[in-house]
């Protein structure tokens, strides 16, 4: 009997049964699956979409070979998470950090910025780019990809009470990268300042900078 | 001010929909009448779409293909040195006798390729230094075997080749048959008794030298019964592979004069060869 034809259609745990069965068919179908996320996730991890690839791959690999052990507690997509973020992370630890933007990097050594990124053009990326991997991971699981804190929780094996904090913690210093030149971080803290100083009516939330232009 | 400070500790727990119903109310309820709390709110909100942005991506289209071919060579590789580190002499034995089986298929001119399931022999050969029949039935288990009468082991496992008679050569009488499931494979098993005396017959689909890639690595053991075979003590587990089967067996019969004809017996097309050789 060919499976392949009837894998698309299974459910989850159809096919995880399959899978441990060593059904290449399902194996195939679970990929389908999950793939687009586990790379994208691999490709903002490690910025670079060769690397994603080759990690994508050892995910695959890893989670093939030891989905005998999976028990379903967690949903698939949480467990492949879990594989990838490791491999990412340990490809981390074993390169050489990520140079940031060149503009960036000059800037940062520029004695005059006080050792501090003036973020002239630090984009969204290398900011993400120049948090500590884990509070990436951590920002990626939960905007990019969805994950509520118990699911990060579950990814990162960080205890379900310190999701919270540490993701607190990655949002302010995404933000202090992201300070004093990021459209939305400006937008926010001119209009901060504005309705502190009372030029505003205090219950209108700012619109959006175009929208005041005019 | 100070409920600002509070509140600001858990607006991204909000904005991130965590949180009871009572904090969240309660949050809410602040930032309606907070202007600087509501842009913080809407802050976080943009940064976390901001984070979001930039998230699509194609999968290369060769990224499967090159997992698949991870799969059908280095995955049995990873086993074998696995068992190298652990169980060298019978992992080794186990791979050998799976990878030969697949040679001796393509040897014997298979123009089809079958797709099959690994069968890992490790857990049975563990066994075989303690209760053999008791480590033959673990396997039996592990591939979700159930008894099953001689007939309906043999329809189970219909495109296979082989036979479940009720005696074989030397006195030996069926005691149970079994249906496997190996992968999506049907397979079969058998065990037969003489005075006590237990050989075990296992029958899955033919393996082939590409899924298991290691075989050329090592020294082939050639039995006397000119198949292959891996012994742990008194026990044998001598392998015969024909054009869709690989037929195991068992036993602590003698190689020369017991085994060709259960052989025989049980793989209706195996035939001894003169010699065998390797490339």
């Amino acid at each position: 009997m060919d499976s392949r034809d009837h894998a698309p259609t299974l459910t989850e745990h159809e096919l995880i049964v399959r899978c441990k069965r060593g059904d290449r068919a399902a194996q195939h179908a679970l990929y389908e699956r999950t793939s687009e996320r586990v790379f994208r996730l691999l490709v903002r991890m490690t910025h670079s979409a060769d690397t994603a690839e080759d990690l994508a791959q050892d995910t695959y690999l890893k989670a093939f070979s030891a989905i005998a052990t999976f028990d379903e507690r967690s949903a698939v997509n949480t467990w492949l998470y879990r594989i990838a973020v490791n491999e990412a992370l340990q490809w981390l630890r074993r390169k050489t950090p990520v140079p940031l933007d060149p503009e960036v990097a000059a800037a940062r050594a520029d004695p005059r910025n006080n050792g501090h990124d003036p973020g002239a053009h630090l984009d969204i990326e290398n900011a993400l780019a120049a948090l500590d991997p884990m509070d990436r991971a951590m920002l990626l699981l939960r905007y990019q990809e969805g994950l509520d804190y118990r699911a990060i929780a579950e990814v990162t094996e960080i205890a379900m009470g310190t999701v919270a904090s540490r993701l607190n913690r990655a949002r302010e210093r995404l933000r202090e990268l992201l300070r004093d030149f990021a459209p939305e971080r400006e937008e926010t803290q001119a209009e901060v300042r504005r309705i502190s100083h009372g030029r505003e009516g205090a219950a209108r939330i700012a619109p959006p900078v175009e929208e005041r232009a005019s | 001010m100070k409920t600002c400070e509070k509140i600001r500790e858990v607006l991204g727990h909000y904005v991130d929909g965590e949180g009871s119903d009572e904090t969240r109310a309660a949050i809410e309820a602040h930032v309606c009448t907070c202007a600087e709390c509501r842009c913080e709110v809407e802050g976080l909100r943009r940064l976390g779409d901001r984070i979001a942005i930039g998230a699509e991506v194609c999968v290369p289209p060769a990224l499967w293909s090159r997992i698949e071919t991870q799969l059908a060579t280095a995955a049995p590789r990873h086993r074998f040195v696995r068992f190298l580190r652990v169980r060298s002499i019978l992992a080794a034995a186990a791979c050998l006798v799976l990878a030969v089986g697949g040679y001796f298929a393509v040897l014997q001119g298979l123009s089809t390729r079958a797709e099959a399931a690994p069968v890992d022999f490790s857990a049975l050969l563990d066994g075989l230094s303690g209760d053999a029949e008791n480590a033959f039935r673990e396997f039996v288990e592990r591939y979700r075997g159930r008894r099953v009468s001689s007939v309906a082991a043999r329809q189970h496992a219909s495109q296979l080749n082989f036979a479940v008679p009720e005696q074989l050569p030397g006195g030996f009488s069926l005691n149970e048959a079994f249906a496997l499931q190996i992968g999506d494979t049907p397979a079969a098993a058998a065990i037969y008794r003489r005075n006590g005396e237990f050989v075990g017959t296992i029958f899955h689909r033919a393996i082939h030298p590409e899924d298991y890639g290691t075989y050329r690595d090592h020294p082939c053991v050639v039995g006397e019964h000119r198949g292959h075979r891996v012994q742990v003590g008194e026990w044998r587990l001598v392998h015969v592979t024909d054009a869709t089967t690989c037929h195991c067996v068992l036993s602590r019969l003698d190689e020369t004069k017991d085994l060709p004809a259960i052989l025989q017996a049980v793989a209706p097309d195996f035939k001894p060869a003169a010699d065998h050789s390797h490339p």
